[in-house]
């Protein structure tokens, strides 16, 4: 009887040993896990801790995610103060290996070429400002290179007798993104250097790379809800500067936006910024085809 | 009309001006450090400030009542000083008796990686027994501590030096087992009298007994003391992909904080459930209970006091959050008091450190009162806690 027992607890414990026969890699965001697919191939298992629809600012730790982490071979997170709810986590988890300076730790912003990184004093009269600058980089998707990058170097550092492999699957991963940047560039064209209006700052990168003209933010500063008079101001500018469209995620309330539309005319395009934020959207490439295909649809020109 | 036009696009220029001066476009050439090592210079640790103003109004008779009033602020050094250890000093300001007064709320080490799974946290700290004691107070999601914890640990909840060790076991699904041995808690209080007032009481058995008697202002500060030992197992079990169900036992032995007048020996057990579910990006329904039960040996007798609350809180979008407590706890004295109130309360965040809140608290036990709070906090600087 006591045999049982023991044999019993024995394999409760083992489980996640026996379990693993593959890297075990987890992310913060479902962009990162579908990058990290693309570079790891079939020697990774991608774990997102979040969900493409949900406001990566402002994911609660739970503590099933520690279970994630205490598994993880490599960490792969988008850093710039973005996604900081993981330094609990990595904390609870009691991994070694994923902490930050360690191996397994990859932050892959690393080479970014950072947009609006403030200078001077911060503090919260700017809003809900980013330290480190605006953390949506992977919204150009120029920067998906970047991260693929940073989570190769990381791959070969722990596992360097797949370096070949991944650096094939990087290479792949990259021709096959230059391809398809290629196509988005070309379907872009008939936006370049017209206005938009945005919700939040998701989208300075996104627009950066279409040549999007970003004339206004609805929030009048990063995370500060617009008030009355605030929109009263914006919807006059609207109509005289005559933006092109409104980009908003589709994490926020539609209703200001919608009204903002309705007075001004301007279409009002609602989207995922992340890989999963909506279900036609199921991997890095498939977010900027739905993206470019939305902006076609609804903001013809 | 064109010059209104004029005026209402020069000032949303305005407006949007300062993102374009303000920002610098760079490289980054390494990766940002996370919570704890973020203080600049770089040799400095995070430093931060909570602060927090209320003001209440309601049925009763105070003297700081129908006023707004400064209530507490925390400051907080946070920075780690070995790989993988890090240190929490943090000072809190508030109230004693109308009286502001320093305090060292929690000056810890916590080492996460002592010995494969196990961690520990040294120094003084909020012990961590249940899901809200461990919790600063601007990081609850109500005003007012819940009845049972002020009647049971103190009214800044259960705070002691020691040491509490954290195993996260190696199963399947989140399980830590946290044991504790502590020294002291609850604040410093005065005797009004070496030779306290006595009544005649009933203990378990039947039998009549005579006990001392708290001043009044002592009876508000009751909390374990003395040596104090912990235990916590802290579970979590994923429901689906966007819900969670967390179970907690806990347990803690010690003495009263008057020791020396009652010779009371205390033991506490509990239980604690909180189920979360995020439908969507913003929204958050989660549904918390805590249960206690304390047997407080005296010379004479046994008590037995039970307490509990329950929350019930749905946060609407990123800026709304409502919520309702029920709390339900007797006290710890001999004379038999017990609290019965209902809370609802109203939040709105404005950034990711500052809210405003209302808190409508009616109590039906120990007599009928209403009160109704204000209360606005605010964070600035780098300022985290751990997995809580």
């Amino acid at each position: 009887m006591i045999k049982k027992y023991i044999t019993l607890i024995f394999m409760i414990i083992a489980i996640p040993v026996i379990a693993k026969d593959k890297i075990m890699v987890v992310t913060t965001t479902e962009d990162l896990a579908s990058i990290a697919k693309s570079v790891g191939g079939e020697k990774i298992e991608v774990v997102s801790l979040s969900k493409g629809w949900q406001d990566p600012h402002l994911v609660e730790p739970r503590p099933s995610m520690v279970m994630q982490l205490r598994k993880a071979d490599l960490l792969v997170k988008i850093g710039m103060d973005l996604d900081m709810w993981i330094d609990g986590l990595i904390d609870a988890a009691r991994n070694k290996n994923i902490v930050y300076g360690e191996k397994g730790y990859v932050d892959v912003s690393v080479g970014i070429s950072v947009l609006e990184k403030p200078e001077g004093k911060i503090d919260a009269s700017m809003g809900d400002i980013h330290l480190y600058g605006n953390p949506h980089y992977w919204l150009n998707p120029e920067n998906g290179k970047v991260i693929g990058k940073n989570i190769l170097e990381g791959l070969i550092r722990n596992y360097p007798e797949f370096k070949e492999e991944f650096g094939n699957n990087y290479k792949k991963f990259c021709a096959g993104l230059d391809n398809k940047i290629e196509v988005w560039r070309k379907r872009l064209l008939p936006w370049k250097n017209t206005p938009v209006v945005i919700y939040h700052q998701s989208w300075p990168y996104f627009s950066d790379f279409a040549g999007l003209k970003i004339a206004a933010t609805i929030e009048p500063k990063p995370g500060i809800p617009p008030r009355p008079a605030y929109i009263r101001e914006l919807i006059q500018f609207m109509k005289k500067e005559k933006p092109v469209m409104i980009l908003q995620e589709n994490f926020y309330s539609e209703k200001t936006g919608k009204m903002i539309s309705s007075e001004t005319g301007t279409p009002f395009l609602i989207l995922p910024p992340s890989t999963g934020g909506v279900k036609e959207v199921k991997d890095y490439a498939g977010l900027f085809d739905y993206i470019v295909g939305e902006i076609e649809k609804k903001a013809a020109r | 009309m064109v010059k209104r036009k004029s005026k209402y696009i020069f000032a949303v220029l305005i407006a949007v001006a300062p993102y374009a001066s303000a920002y610098a476009q760079e490289k980054i050439e390494e990766a940002a450090p996370p919570s704890g090592m973020r203080g600049a210079p770089a040799n400095l640790p995070d430093v931060s400030v909570i602060g927090e103003i209320y003001g209440f109004t309601g049925d009763g008779e105070y003297a700081d009542m129908n006023k707004v009033l400064f209530n507490s602020a925390e400051l907080a050094l946070q920075g780690y000083l070995y790989p993988k250890m890090r240190t929490d000093i943090i000072f809190a300001m508030h109230k004693h008796d109308e009286e502001l007064e320093w305090e060292l709320e929690e000056a810890k080490v916590t080492g996460n990686q002592i010995l494969g799974n196990l961690g520990l946290v040294a120094g003084k700290s909020l012990v961590g027994i249940g899901k809200v004691n461990t919790l600063h107070p601007h990081h609850r999601s109500y005003f007012s501590q819940p009845a049972v914890l002020n009647n049971f640990f103190g009214d800044h909840g259960l705070m002691a030096e020691g040491l509490q060790l954290n195993y996260l076991m190696p199963l399947p699904f989140f399980a830590q087992v946290s044991v504790g041995a502590w020294q002291g808690g609850g604040h410093t209080h005065s005797h009004a009298s070496e030779e306290p007032e006595t009544a005649d009481i009933l203990d378990v058995t039947g039998s009549t007994v005579t006990v001392a008697l708290y001043e009044e202002e002592e009876s508000e500060e009751f909390s374990l003391a003395g040596e104090i030992y912990t235990g916590r197992l802290w579970t979590s079990f994923p429901l689906s992909s966007i819900s969670e169900l967390e179970v907690g036992l806990n347990m803690a032995k010690g003495n009263g904080a008057h020791f020396e007048h009652h010779m009371d020996n205390v033991k506490v057990q509990g239980i604690d459930l909180t189920f979360k579910r995020w439908p969507t990006a913003h929204k958050r329904f989660i549904w918390q209970i805590e249960l206690y039960q304390m047997k407080r040996e005296v010379p004479v007798g046994e008590l037995e006091r039970t307490g509990y609350y329950t929350f019930l809180g749905y946060r609407l979008n990123k800026y709304w959050e409502t919520g309702l407590r029920y709390d339900s706890s007797e006290n710890v004295l001999p004379d038999l008091v017990e609290t019965e109130s209902a809370s609802l309360i109203l939040t709105k965040k404005m950034t990711e450190t500052t809210y405003l809140r209302a808190e409508y608290q009616n109590y039906s036990k120990p007599e009928k009162e209403n009160k109704v709070y204000l209360q606005f906090v605010w964070g600035i600087g780098p300022h985290s806690h751990p997995l809580e």
